[in-house]
């Protein structure tokens, strides 16, 4: 369970003080895919990097499994398996010797170390290049390498920033048919996309943000309900119309 | 919180371990660079003499006092007599001298009188440079002959001008006798190369980590904030301390091939004990970490690797300065200066390989490289724990 309560979040450089997040809120559920959609600098990234610990709200709180993001970040972090494509792997090791470190980092014991990369490696199709170096693989191979790395300590919250941006087509399905089933053993998913057609896959619950404000939270059934559309596209466009963000989007 | 720190710095030295270009420039480039330039030197400094050896100068001598002077001169060069040369077109011919003696030179000196001599050359030709050099020790020797003629005539000898002989004796410990130049050069070169092995792989560590966008990975487990600084720390400082460490055995290798060579003849390598060595390895142990600290330090603050260069470079530029300004300095009294971080590293270097120990200020540099170490990693893990680390955009 992740709770987001009016968090806001300002970034301020020498020449002006923006508001990235505006008093958002939302929660996300065991079993379930929560989607935050939005236009670019929209905000999601830096939500979804306050609920990771990576950043501070200035106001509100973030909680996961009822540690806040704050004051228990290592409980949170031993929760969570934060994800970005912004996030790379890099160097000369090897997605075995990444899975060792990062187990050995989460404090586990050898063995399940051995299971868990043998469990994800054959999981998301790995097998053929778990000994090559990271440097040696291509972009589909190093965000594969980079899931496993996040999930090896089989976490119960998955946050993953626009998880199929930049993949090919072949690794864009294996990274929502992982969605899929992590959803199916019970975890708690969130997930920010500009993409419709990914939301409208993937998504139980959608979160819809304009300029740090989040104007739509419900299911994708209670969206199409509520604004009489039939696509999340149509919906999409319809709140930006309302919000009058439409030139910005 | 160490048992995470030594899993990241095990990491890290992998990583790098298994990069065959890294272990070159970290490891035996630094071991070889010495070496070779100084068997380079050898070679070419040997091969010019030879040259220089084999060269048939051209030559003009007037007002020639005493046929005896050409015959010295042919003990020391091959040269021809050129009649068209004169002092304007010495610049002209490759490897020519004019001398120039007074007219009546020959009466002259047989009258008793001192005469001139004048060598023309051309400074932007070695070879002339050279064989001006051998005709100015002609002449010495020629003036020397002459005057022991002079001296003969009077019951003399040359040594009866030197009433007193004088011959020093070094009463140093024979363990620090021939240490000088060791304790000159080798400070400053493992200064240098310490910062010259931490800064890159530093800067790589920390800013190039943001740049590469592998940074929040780790920032997103469990592990603490001050883990991740200090495995950082320890994995920079042993490459550092591994590359000092290096081209210190380098030094050595290039002092035993051509030391005597380069006016290092009287170097004394056994002045390097054992415990020299280990009490030069703790001074280095403390100098690698307060440059590592300090390095990862700017690293994670600087938002890429340019900026972080930018941050670096002028304590890098500060530590050569140091060095430079404390090569000819013998260790100074003042316990204050002990205190000076990176200068303490080289005076107390400078007392063990002249074998000169002085425990109180060993100490002294011991503790206060250990506190800077110790506030430098304090700020860092404030750096690591504020959201400036994962800023990663352009300057």
């Amino acid at each position: 369970m992740v709770k987001v309560e009016r968090i806001t979040k300002t970034f301020e450089n020498r020449r002006k003080r923006v508001i990235a997040v505006d008093s958002l809120s939302f929660n996300a559920e065991p079993g379930s895919i929560y989607g935050l959609l939005g236009p670019n600098g929209a905000g999601k990234t830096t939500t979804l990097r306050i609920i990771s610990t990576l950043l501070k709200p200035d106001s509100g709180r973030a909680t996961v499994m009822g540690f806040d993001s704050v004051d228990a970040p290592t409980e949170v972090r031993r929760r969570i398996g934060f994800l970005t494509s912004d996030m790379k792997l890099s160097g000369n090791l090897t997605p075995r010797e990444l899975l060792q470190f990062y187990g050995e980092l989460s404090h586990m014991r050898e063995s399940e170390i051995s299971e868990r990369t043998k469990f994800l490696s054959d999981y998301l199709n790995m097998n053929d290049f778990l000994d090559k170096r990271i440097g040696k693989l291509s972009s589909g191979m190093k965000q594969k390498a980079a899931i496993a790395v996040s999930l090896i300590h089989d976490p119960e919250v998955i946050v993953f920033d626009e998880p199929t941006n930049g993949l090919d087509i072949i690794t864009a399905r294996t990274v929502t048919e992982f969605l899929k089933d992590y959803r199916r053993k019970g975890k708690t998913i969130i997930i920010s996309t500009h993409i419709m057609s990914v939301a409208e896959k993937l998504c139980n619950k959608v979160g819809i943000i304009f300029k740090g404000k989040l104007v739509a939270d419900d299911t994708l059934e209670g969206l199409y309900r509520r604004y009489d559309e039939s696509s999340l596209e149509d919906v999409f466009f319809k709140i930006a119309d309302l919000e009058g963000v439409t030139e910005s989007v | 919180m160490f048992r995470d720190a030594l899993i990241i710095f095990r990491k890290e030295l992998k990583n790098v371990f298994k990069d065959p270009r890294t272990v070159f420039a970290v490891l035996l480039l630094p071991m070889l660079i010495m070496p070779v330039i100084f068997l380079v030197m050898n070679v070419v400094s040997q091969s010019q003499a030879k040259t220089y050896e084999n060269t048939v100068y051209s030559l003009k001598v007037t007002n020639l006092p005493d046929e005896r002077f050409l015959k010295i001169l042919e003990g020391l060069i091959s040269f021809e007599i050129v009649d068209e040369l004169n002092e304007e077109t010495v610049r002209d011919f490759e490897n020519s001298i004019v001398v120039e003696f007074p007219p009546n030179s020959a009466e002259t000196i047989e009258n008793g009188e001192r005469i001139d001599a004048l060598v023309f050359y051309n400074s932007t030709s070695r070879g002339s440079a050279y064989g001006a050099q051998m005709v100015q020790n002609a002449l010495a020797s020629y003036s020397s002959f002459l005057l022991s003629e002079k001296l003969l005539e009077h019951g003399l000898t040359i040594e009866d001008l030197n009433p007193v002989n004088v011959e020093k004796i070094d009463v140093a410990p024979e363990e620090s006798q021939g240490t000088e130049i060791l304790a000159t050069l080798i400070p400053y070169l493992l200064l240098i190369y310490i910062f010259a092995g931490a800064m890159n792989i530093g800067l790589d560590t920390t800013a190039g980590e943001k740049e590469r966008g592998s940074m929040p990975v780790l920032l997103v487990n469990q592990v603490s904030r001050s883990s991740i600084a200090t495995g950082k720390i320890l994995y920079v400082m042993t490459i550092a301390i591994l590359n000092s460490i290096f081209t210190f055995i380098g030094l050595i290798i290039a002092f035993k091939l051509g030391g005597p060579a380069f006016g290092a003849e009287n170097l004394n390598l056994s002045s390097l004990s054992v415990s020299t060595l280990v009490g030069l390895f703790i001074t280095l142990l403390t100098m690698s970490g307060l440059a590592a600290a300090l390095i990862v330090l700017l690293g994670s603050i600087a938002r890429n690797v340019k900026e972080g260069s930018g941050y670096v470079m002028p304590i890098y530029i500060m530590a050569i300065v140091l060095g430079i300004a404390t090569m000819q300095m013998e260790s100074p009294d003042n316990p204050l200066l002990y205190l000076i971080p990176l200068v303490n590293s080289i005076f107390v270097m400078k007392d063990i390989i002249t074998v000169n120990f002085v425990t109180a200020r060993f100490l002294l540099m011991l503790i206060s490289n250990l506190a800077y170490v110790s506030i430098f990693i304090y700020f860092l893990t404030r750096v690591f724990n504020s959201e400036r680390i994962m800023d990663s955009s352009g300057s």
